[in-house]
């Protein structure tokens, strides 16, 4: 069961929420929520969304437009699919969003990918936290 | 005893680090035209910047993020946009002219041309970057910018007539023979010196960076009200110097090398080379902080992995971030655009994105979700909203001031 | 960010430009061609007394080679760049003219007496490098007169 307050506002206690996974790691903001309708009527989250195409729908107007059509440009895919983590997955809803599993677990991010292939580890001493 | 240590260590590398390319150009530039008469800026700006760092640092201690990273859940994606957009392009800006500074700092010592500095300059700042840890980077650059301390002696070397220093520091108004509008612009300049934007995100990133808790309050604190006016005092130093040596044979200070020669008339040869130390340390140290922001402001908005506590490989987008940042400083020097002028646009237009950069900071601060108790006090809350009114009078004067006085001239 | 506040954005960038350009497209006026005199002078004297500082300091042992090349090849820049700038202005009427006439030889001679501290320093002789850091003194003490005259 999922550690949240009551009632859950989505745009205070939700959205734009940094996510954390169980070790700490930054996962990503909550860029959108997905949202489903249960046959009582009440809304419930069923995942949390993350990525730039996401974010920039959701903001709207020039400026989402303009993030949205970044977003596609630095996605090796030409139609970039947000990370989505499914709601139970949530541990618990606070200053920031923990959730149950590593990062590793939940997809990453095409574009960190993309980096880290073909830039980031082919410089020498790319695993070094330089700790 | 330790704890001692940490904390004057931390009060050590907070004077040291405290100047930049920006605080040695505004206050050499200043103390050449007006002598001490805008002293009282770099104490206004001085005590803006100790106020908000002390937020910043709580932020760090106490929720364990950085205020940047915060600012987009309280001010929503939009807001948190458009101070991104502003807060990066200055920092970018910011990191150009201290690349700038280190080749310039390099040049006085080895009479090499600046432009083939760049290139080498920015390599090495990107690798300290990669590898050198965190705290060993702030300690090192910090420390050796306390080689800047050699103006302080300088002045009393330069025999000054005190009265006549306190006179004009206590007098309002510009000298003889210049104009009210200069007055301001380097009033602008040399507040937006002591408060450029890059300090704070450094300074709340770096708590988070060096794992502060409530712990570490006290020496987050003793950073701030003692670090920072101690170098508020060096840049006081560097002003004075400038106007004992240029004010009264009507020069004006355009290059790194005159900001230099007061220590060097004062103190010799060995004035000379702890001031061209000191300027490499500082803006050398400068630059990586710069860099590190760049990549903060970015990495925060988007909610990527930042920092250099973990691998690159696991960060990969905060890294590529201040790879790019770094060529296009290069990219920029390389049009062989003077840096010191580079140096005064970016006074500008950090002037003009302070209200962006400090009026989150204050509502992040109050926050008792994140702060619990420790969200800011009324006292707090009333010194930072006066020094927001008047980061507002700044940030609208700066551009027409620019043009009134073409960039001071 | 609606389609209007786009337009907005647009009108307010098209308005800073002009006013940006207009002043660089006026045709350069006599109280404009005396602020360029003006300047000029200004940038000359802060090369001179630079470089009368610097060889002084040098004389006294109190600066190295590297550091002074630098100084003194920065103030050889400014005055080329301020007898560019007073060169490069149209003259408008006579009086501005003769304002020239004033100025030019003056950073002339600035020109000379800084190229000259490069070599009389290489020398080391303390008389020839007083002698040149009084030549630099005089020129620095007219061009501040001709500053003070016109501003």
């Amino acid at each position: 069961m999922t550690d949240q307050p009551e009632p859950l506002r989505l745009d205070f206690h939700l959205l734009d929420r940094q996510i954390v996974d169980v070790d700490g790691r930054m996962v990503g903001n909550v860029d959108d929520v997905e949202l489903d309708v249960d046959r009582g009527g009440t809304p419930r989250v069923v995942a949390l969304l993350v990525g730039q195409a996401v974010l920039g729908r959701r903001i709207g107007g020039l400026v989402g437009r303009w993030l949205e059509a970044s977003a596609r440009r630095l996605s090796p895919d030409p139609d970039p699919a947000p990370i989505r983590i499914p709601y139970d997955l949530v541990m618990s809803v606070g200053s920031e969003i923990e959730l149950r599993v590593k990062a590793s677990a939940l997809g990453e991010p095409p574009l960190e990918t993309w980096l880290r292939k073909h830039f980031v580890d082919r410089i020498p001493g790319a695993d070094h936290a330089g700790e | 005893m330790k704890k001692l240590f940490a904390v004057t260590l931390g009060i050590l590398t907070a004077i040291g680090g405290f100047v930049d390319i920006g605080d040695i150009v505004a206050n050499s530039q200043t103390g050449a035209r007006f002598g001490m008469r805008l002293a009282w800026v770099v104490v206004l700006g001085v005590g803006g910047i100790c106020v908000y760092a002390e937020m910043c640092g709580r932020v760090a201690a106490v929720a364990h993020r950085g205020v940047f990273d915060l600012v987009r859940e309280r001010l929503g994606p939009r807001i948190a946009l458009v101070n991104l957009l502003g807060s990066y392009a200055v920092t970018m800006l910011t990191l150009t002219a201290e690349i700038g500074g280190v080749a310039l700092a390099v040049e006085l010592a080895t009479s090499v041309n600046y432009l083939l500095w760049v290139p080498i300059a920015a390599f090495v700042i990107w690798v300290v970057l990669w590898r050198v840890k965190f705290s060993t980077l702030e300690r090192v650059f910090g420390l050796a910018g306390l080689a800047l301390v050699i103006f302080v002696i300088a002045v009393f070397r330069l025999h000054p007539q005190w009265s006549v220093l306190g006179h004009e520091a206590t007098s309002f108004g510009p000298s003889d023979g210049e104009e009210w509008a200069t007055y301001g612009f380097f009033a602008v300049a040399l507040f937006a010196a002591a408060m450029t934007p890059y300090e704070v995100f450094f300074f709340s990133s770096g708590g988070v960076e060096e794992r502060w808790t409530r712990k570490d309050l006290t020496l987050s604190r003793a950073n701030v009200f003692v670090g920072f006016p101690l170098g508020g005092l060096l840049s006081l130093a560097i002003m004075a110097c400038a106007s004992l040596v240029y004010l009264p044979v009507g020069a004006e200070v355009d290059t790194l090398g005159q900001a230099a020669l007061p220590t060097a008339i004062a103190a010799g040869k060995l004035g000379l080379a702890l001031v061209i130390l000191g300027f490499f340390a500082a803006t050398f140290g400068a630059a990586l902080e710069t860099g590190l922001s760049a990549g903060y402001t970015v990495a925060q908005y988007f909610g990527w992995q930042w920092g250099k506590y973990v691998p690159p490989r696991r960060a990969a987008r905060f890294h590529t971030v201040i790879i790019v940042s770094i060529l296009i400083g290069v990219a920029v020097l390389l049009t062989t655009v003077d840096p010191i002028q580079v140096t005064e646009y970016s006074l500008v237009f950090s002037a003009v994105v302070l209200p962006l950069t400090y009026l989150p900071i204050l509502v992040v601060a109050n926050d008792r979700e994140y702060l619990g108790d420790q969200a800011n006090s009324k006292v707090t809350n009333v010194l930072g909203l006066a020094y927001l009114v008047v980061i507002l009078v700044v940030a609208v004067a700066a551009v027409p001031l620019m043009i009134v006085t073409g960039v001071g001239g | 960010m609606s389609r209007r506040a786009m337009w907005y954005g647009i009108a307010i960038a098209l308005v800073l430009l002009l006013g940006a350009a207009v002043p660089m497209l006026r045709p350069i006026d006599p109280a404009g061609y005396e602020d360029r005199a003006v300047a000029s002078a200004e940038g000359s004297l802060s090369a001179v007394r630079t470089a009368a500082l610097l060889a002084r300091a040098t004389a006294s042992g109190k600066a190295f080679g590297p550091y002074g090349a630098v100084v003194l090849g920065d103030a050889r820049e400014a005055v080329a760049t301020a007898q560019r700038e007073l060169t490069t202005a149209r003259v408008p009427d006579r009086r501005s003219a003769a304002l020239r006439d004033e100025v030019e030889p003056l950073l002339a001679e600035s020109s000379a007496a800084v190229g000259d501290v490069g070599y009389v320093l290489g020398t080391g002789d303390r008389a020839g490098i007083d002698t040149a850091a009084a030549r630099l003194d005089r020129i620095g003490d007219r061009l501040e007169s001709f500053v003070e005259a016109h501003r």
